[in-house]
């Protein structure tokens, strides 16, 4: 008996700590999860935790001192720069190591590493589409700039000084929830950094779908629903801006008729992982001549993914060299957009094209030979070890051509043969510094330093606002953009030979720009840069409706304070409904309504074009549009199952506001010969339908339609950690672009009085720890449209109460 | 009597020393060796660290969240047990422990039991 119940309790006493040590019956490991040694519990960082620290570290010169104010934001002082760059990386390892480490995984295509095989699919976009290609690539002009090297080598050693402090215990959560430990920072992982944001930004392209959608339309029909200028163009350079003309040839190549615009070929595969198109901002500037203090006014806010712990970490650095304030990314060194004591500076996406691919064609199934001027050419092969959690590596081949990475072959595509492929050239391999730009910026005086300083920018292209205390306002839309043939690149390219390759890139003087312009004011919105006199094509995806809102504000605004431009960013005004909703009322067959419909017209045909969150005639209207677009395009546009993409949303507009007629009004697949009349008509009822199930789920108010969500980084996964249903309102196209789950991500007015008057906000808190009262501390005054102070602190504040904490770094 | 409160204290001292330098299942360790060295009934040494471990350690997380507002408790709480409730999450954390702890006393205790004998 004795020796029945000693085994019998040694088999429970195995089982029950093999059950609660691995992942492999549970979900997670809850012996060593929940444990309050060593688990979540360790996390649980209490309210009046006391931020002082007296902090001796190896690889500082000389001391820095933290302050930390009440909201947790860090005002560094060093004597050294480097020593600044030294504690930002270790302030960004403490407060957001996870987020960092997980992001430049994600960019190097490692998530496999971490939840296993299906994350594969995603990894190998990543290395395919040539990643960490371009981030080495990136690297190399880094590290040969003495001041970017030693600002690099810097951060990464502070980084580290705090990873090899870090105990079990004390791993952020998401570690211990994914099981696995980080890994030491290297300068190649801030490269990947601005990679993956390079990728955020300028990885949009349609290049695929809109190859689909020539051959199924026709090259006419293609340009009707595809045209980038519309009627209703505001361009970031204002309209009557003269440019030189280009002294490039610029001719397409004899073959282009033939070959690129009449080709007959469809790609049947998805291409997944596309950034989002919304990714995107705002900036505008407002001279001296504007305002009531006499000062420029300059504010932005970038549109991104909201996510908690938040892209953004606050931060004040000041050195002997320069003293700015503003935000940064935990990734890489500086600040990224903010200000000091001379100029504010800020950035929207360009949103141009520069991503094209080229139809190659492989010897063999090897593909270790393309054909390209005539003759079979090496590739060069690069094997992608990817990592998979618990299981063995994934070997991928990717072949690089000579416009770049081969990224879609018969190994990822299927529907693809063995010697047909996709390579691609993309500005992101580039070779370039990008960081260089806000090395300078930070410490930029005027407007010849800030020109100089934007001079080193390559990708992803931006619309870089700028404004000084000495009153100059300017607006460069800066990157390197390729030097393109009319309509160069909208299509997949012939890759057999070098004649349609890029002629090379647009130099930057002439690129579109406006330095204190007659008017006042300079803004953008992701909208094309420039009108239909600039010389150079322009491809991209571009917004149409923010920068009409903004325009009209900024130009009959004077006198303006910060308080107007606070009303500017929050503004939910929904200028396309303006235009669309007369059309849509004007062509409604009430006759042909029930009651219930009747009454979601009324909803409709009674608001006040505010996208507030309490509207009902908000949701109404997008529902009624969406399936609008649908009913009139999807019979044009889909056909089995051939990948397209919808037309932009002024395409609809504009043509129905010009032509009742429109060619793609009647639906091909009936008998009958439709009217605009009958598709609206068609478009509410089917809207009905939807807006009957919101009703009675209670999901009819534009609010709780939207339900804006700030994501945890592993989304629905995380929850719990995640900050659902705020209540603000705004959507696509709106100034206030808060949609459900993307938006401004950071919101900045800076005045440039002296001493300078700033204010900001972003939906996060300055702490990555789901555990920690500062993860999520300024989610509610983001939310209520309201902004913080943005003190720059000098060093007779040291006294001031507010600066609550002081970390002193110094060395060992 | 003395013995079940002897074990009842020196089992969750013991996981807790030895957690500063083991990984987790040192509880497991506490409990065999509180187990093994302290002769009684093989349920009052399951019972003395269960109970010991379970107050010693749900007291000492209650104390944590607490000064954490029990922010993390509640979304833990949500996200292994779909309960906001701080004081269920708080409760199978030391449960786990205090099992762990209750077990492998009685194993110590029939090792105990069995070499003796032998």
């Amino acid at each position: 008996m004795k020796y029945f119940i000693l085994a019998l309790s040694l088999l429970v006493n195995g089982l029950l700590v093999y059950v609660l040590d691995t992942r492999k019956v549970l979900p997670l490991p809850l012996g060593s999860f929940l444990n309050v040694q060593e688990g979540v519990w360790q996390n649980a960082e209490a309210v009046d935790k006391d931020f002082n620290a007296d902090l001796k570290l190896d690889g500082l010169k000389g001391e820095v001192n933290v302050y930390f104010d009440e909201r947790l934001v860090p005002h560094v002082f060093a004597a050294e720069e480097s020593d600044a760059y030294f504690v930002q990386g270790y302030l960004h390892a403490k407060f957001r190591l996870w987020q960092m480490e997980f992001q430049t995984h994600a960019a190097a295509g490692r998530i496999s590493e971490i939840v296993g095989s299906k994350g594969l699919t995603f990894d190998r976009n990543q290395r395919r589409i040539g990643m960490v290609f371009a981030a080495e690539n990136a690297l190399v002009a880094m590290e040969k700039d003495a001041q970017t090297l030693s600002a690099l080598n810097a951060y990464t050693a502070g980084i580290n000084s705090f990873i090899k402090k870090l105990n079990t215990s004390e791993l952020p959560i998401e570690y211990k929830l994914l099981g696995y430990e980080p890994e030491l920072w290297s300068n190649l992982k801030s490269a990947l950094f601005i990679k993956q944001m390079t990728n955020t930004l300028a990885g949009y392209d349609r290049d695929l779908e809109f190859t689909n959608a020539l051959e199924i339309l026709g090259e006419e029909k293609f340009r009707v629903l595809y045209s980038d200028i519309p009627d209703s163009l505001y361009p970031v350079i204002p309209t009557g801006t003269i440019y030189a003309e280009s002294r490039f040839d610029l001719n397409p190549p004899d073959s282009a008729d033939s070959l690129y615009f009449k080709r007959k070929d469809t790609i049947e595969f998805v291409e997944d992982y596309k950034p989002d198109p919304l990714n995107g901002s705002n900036n505008w500037v407002v001279g001296g001549s504007k305002t009531k203090s006499g000062k420029p006014i300059l504010a932005n806010d970038p549109h991104l993914s909201l996510t908690l712990p938040s892209i953004w970490y606050e931060i004040q650095i000041n050195t002997p060299s320069f003293n700015s304030y503003g935000v940064s990314f935990p990734g890489i060194p500086g600040v990224v957009i903010g200000y000091n004591d001379s100029i504010a500076f800020g950035f929207t996406n360009s949103g141009r094209d520069v991503k094209d691919y080229y139809e190659i064609l492989f010897k063999d199934k090897s593909k270790k030979s393309y054909f390209f001027n005539n003759e079979w050419t090496d590739s060069k092969l690069r094997i992608e070890s990817i990592k998979i959690k618990d299981s063995l590596p994934f070997l991928d081949t990717v072949a690089y051509s000579i416009f770049g990475p081969v990224t879609y072959d018969h190994a990822f595509k299927h529907s693809l043969s063995n010697e047909k492929a996709y390579a691609l050239r993309w500005v992101a391999h580039d070779t370039s510094n990008i960081l260089k730009m806000w090395m300078l910026l930070n410490r930029a005086k005027n407007y010849n330093d800030y020109y100089q300083a934007i001079s080193h920018f390559n990708v992803p292209g931006q619309n870089m606002i700028f404004a000084s205390t000495s009153g100059d306002i300017a607006l460069w839309q800066q990157g390197t953009f390729p030097l393109r043939w009319q309509d160069q690149g909208l299509f997949v390219m012939p890759g057999k030979d070098s004649s349609y390759m890029w002629k090379g890139y647009i130099p930057m003087d002439e690129n579109p720009h406006s330095v204190n312009p007659a008017e006042g004011y300079l803004s953008s919105a992701n909208q094309r840069a420039a009108d239909i006199t600039y010389p150079y094509f322009m491809p991209g995806s571009y917004e149409v409706y923010r920068p009409i809102t903004i325009n009209r504000k900024l130009a009959e605004l004077s006198n303006i304070s910060i308080v107007d431009m606070k009303q500017l960013q929050n503004n939910n005004y929904n200028v396309f409904a303006e235009m669309a909703l007369p059309i849509l009322l004007n062509n409604i067959d009430i006759d042909r309504l029930s009651t219930d419909e009747k009454r979601y017209l009324n909803m409709v045909s009674s608001w006040n074009l505010m996208n507030d969150t309490k509207e009902k005639g908000t949701t109404c209207f997008t529902i009624w549009w969406d399936s609008l677009s649908a009913v009139i395009f999807n019979d044009d546009l889909i056909k089995d199952k051939i990948p397209v993409i919808k037309p932009e949303k002024f395409v609809l507009l504009e043509a129905l506001s010009k032509d009742s007629s429109f060619m793609f009004i009647d639906d091909l697949s009936t008998e009958k010969l439709e009217t605009l009349r009958d598709q609206v008509t068609l478009a509410f009822q089917k809207a009905s339908l939807k807006l009957s199930a919101l009703e009675k789920d209670n999901k009819l108010t534009w609010g709780e339609f939207k339900n804006t969500t700030v994501y945890h980084l592993l989304k629905t996964n995380t929850i719990p950690f995640a900050r659902e249903g705020l209540n603000i309102g705004g959507g696509a196209g709106i100034v206030n672009a808060t949609t459900h789950d993307h938006g401004p991500s950071w919101k900045m007015i800076i005045e440039m009085e002296t001493p300078i008057k700033a204010v900001g906000v972003y939906p996060g808190g300055q702490s990555g720890n789901p555990g920690s009262q500062y993860y999520d501390s300024f989610i509610d005054t983001w939310t209520k449209g309201e902004y913080y102070d943005l003190t720059m602190m000098t060093k007779k504040d040291v006294q001031d109460r507010k600066f609550k904490w002081k970390m002193k770094f110094s060395a060992k | 009597m003395m013995k079940f409160i002897v074990s009842f204290l020196i089992c969750p001292l013991l996981a807790y020393a030895l957690g500063m330098l083991l990984p987790w299942w040192s509880v497991a360790i506490a409990g065999f060796l509180t187990g093994s060295f302290i002769p009684q009934h093989r349920l009052l040494s399951f019972l003395s660290c269960f109970l010991g471990v379970l107050i010693f350690v749900g007291g000492l997380i209650y104390y944590i969240s607490d000064a954490n507002n029990h922010i993390l408790a509640q979304k833990i709480g949500l996200l292994v047990l779909k309960d906001k409730n701080e004081f269920m999450i708080i409760g199978v954390s030391a449960l786990i422990a205090a099992l762990i702890a209750g077990i492998s006393a009685i194993t110590g205790r029939s090792l105990a039991i069995v070499v003796k004998k032998a």
